[in-house]
């Protein structure tokens, strides 16, 4: 409760000298007994785009939120920027999420502030001091191109915008990982590309992006670096471009070497 | 800037949900009104107890023609005694019109219809019985009082007051702080999205916390300030009334009793509403 008198400063290690996400022998057993996760490996670098792929249910959440710390490993260990998340205070906990943004499938945004209000409210929160914040949030919002919506209310806005202004906000404290589950999942195809693009830029601008999803077209389309999760085990590790699926999305598909992408090349 | 936060962020909650605000205050108002009418009977209860215990004493009326001298130098002769303290039948008459307020005039009386008294102090209560029979057989006493049977029960009684009291009053305060966390819980749960959001962006939690506390306070000092109003125009207003009419129990007047247990009462409220909020909070606080 006296937190207020110590604030930790958490720094993650941007330099690119260590990776920016680094799990190592990682297991995750619920309460319950149900094993989400199994052994797994993974490092992402700074400055990588990465899809998590796999059914519902294979775990790509679960390492979501071990990776802002919803969830705690229950045996090896998870490094974000070099910073050992199995030793973070709880009370260290809200100064790693101003690294480390989130957005989800359902943007979770306040229904009764407007866009900006809602961009603005990250950064109250986390003590900036209030005359900075209009400049701030303008910025933000004309990076995801929301500067004429400003003042709409979520309800006022497409799913694409609202997805858009979470993007914003997850971006207002500028974090070097960007972590989104499932952010096209409510959306038509056009706005889906809209998120995709958006996501590739705020890579372009150095920040790791990490994003969980189903969707495989677009996972199929973006030619990054892919990671297939199957019932909580990393099955596949797949380079940048080795991954397509088949139409019907059964299957897997792993080309390698490919020739250059012609269709929809979005960074 | 975040005080300003603050308090906004509680207007805003109390305005969003006004009647969880008034079940709240309410909650405490009424609590707070038990609390305080039973801390006013347990006071005086007690108080009446002391002073029946400060009176057991053996009191000896002498006859008329008794000689005081020699009365106070066997009553003091006793073992167990302490002290005879003559008290002469003007002395006694005095106090007996001072206890009753006037309502009977020295001036009234053709004659002070009082005798003479010592009364005996005895070192504990285990020898009042004793004194007061070796006291008896002095020449020059009339009659001997004591109220060994009084002091006893008033021992007991008084330890069961306080007994009842802590327990009373220590589910009391429980029973405050459940119900307004639970009132309070439903803000926080209305409000859950807004702190999961809080709580995904980066605020520390005392910053999450702080609001909701707030509102606890305010709402638990709203509720308390009216019970206090209450508990206290009308005991000052019953007390002279009681006295009045059954003049024989000692009552603690008001102003010995409300510059204490009003602010209790209020900063009880303020304690309550925090420790509420708190306990809710934290339910939604988990990481």
């Amino acid at each position: 409760m006296w937190g207020f008198l110590k604030s930790p400063e958490i720094n993650l290690d941007t330099s690119g000298q260590v990776p920016m996400v680094d799990i190592c022998e990682l297991d995750l057993v619920y309460p319950n007994g149900h094993q989400a996760l199994h052994n797994i490996n993974l490092q992402i670098d700074k400055g990588e785009f990465v899809f998590l792929v796999g059914s519902t249910g294979s775990g790509k959440s679960s390492i979501l939120k071990l990776l802002y710390r919803e969830l705690h490993p229950s045996s090896g260990s998870v490094l974000v920027g070099g910073l050992d998340l199995g030793e973070l205070a709880r009370q260290e906990v809200p100064y790693l999420r101003r690294s480390v943004g989130v957005i989800f499938q359902d943007f979770r945004l306040l229904g009764n502030k407007t866009a900006a209000e809602n961009v603005a409210y990250a950064l109250e929160i986390t003590g900036t001091p209030k005359r900075k914040i209009p400049s701030i949030v303008a910025q933000v919002l004309e990076l995801v191109g929301l500067s004429d919506k400003s003042k709409r209310l979520p309800s006022e806005l497409s799913g694409g915008e609202q997805q858009r202004v979470a993007i914003a906000r997850s971006l207002v404290n500028k974090p070097s990982l960007l972590l989104a589950d499932e952010p096209t999942g409510n959306l038509d195809p056009d706005s889906t590309w809209d998120i995709m693009q958006i996501l590739s830029r705020v890579q372009n601008s150095g920040t790791t992006v990490v994003v969980a999803t189903h969707n495989q077209q677009v996972v199929d389309l973006m030619r990054k670096r892919v990671l297939v999760m199957k019932r909580g085990h990393l099955v596949h590790d797949l380079a940048r471009g080795a991954y397509r699926l088949d139409g019907r999305g059964s299957g897997l598909h792993v080309e390698q070497p490919r020739a250059p992408f012609s269709a929809v090349e979005v960074s | 800037m975040t005080s300003a936060y603050f308090l906004r962020e509680v207007l805003t909650n109390i305005r969003r949900s006004p009647l969880m605000s008034i079940a709240s205050v309410t909650t405490v108002l009424v609590l707070t009104l038990i609390l305080g009418y039973f801390t006013t009977v347990m006071v005086n209860l007690e108080a009446l107890a002391n002073s029946l215990l400060d009176e057991v004493q053996v009191v000896a009326y002498l006859d008329d023609d008794a000689n005081q001298v020699s009365v106070a130098q066997q009553l003091e002769r006793i073992p167990g005694v302490q002290k005879a303290h003559f008290v002469s039948k003007e002395t006694a008459l005095n106090k007996l019109v001072e206890r009753m307020q006037g309502r009977i005039k020295v001036d009234d009386l053709t004659r002070n219809p009082l005798p003479d008294s010592y009364e005996v102090s005895v070192s504990s209560a285990d020898d009042l019985e004793m004194v007061a029979k070796r006291a008896e057989r002095i020449a020059g006493v009339a009659r001997v009082k004591y109220g060994e049977e009084i002091a006893q029960r008033m021992l007991r009684f008084n330890a069961l007051v306080r007994g009842v009291g802590v327990v009373v009053l220590g589910l009391l305060f429980l029973s405050t702080v459940l119900i307004v966390s639970n009132t309070i819980r439903l803000t926080v749960f209305a409000r859950r999205k807004e702190i999961e959001i809080m709580q995904m962006v980066g605020a520390a939690e005392w910053f999450i916390r702080w609001p909701f506390i707030l509102e606890g306070v305010l709402q638990g000092l709203l509720g308390s300030v009216l019970a206090a109003v209450v508990v206290g125009g009308s005991y000052a207003m019953v007390i002279p009334k009681l006295t009045e009419t059954i003049s024989f129990l000692p009552m603690v007047e008001a102003q010995n009793m409300l510059p204490t247990l009003l602010p209790i009462l209020i900063l009880n409220g303020a304690f309550v509403g925090a420790l509420g909020s708190l306990v809710s909070v934290n339910k939604f606080l988990k990481v």
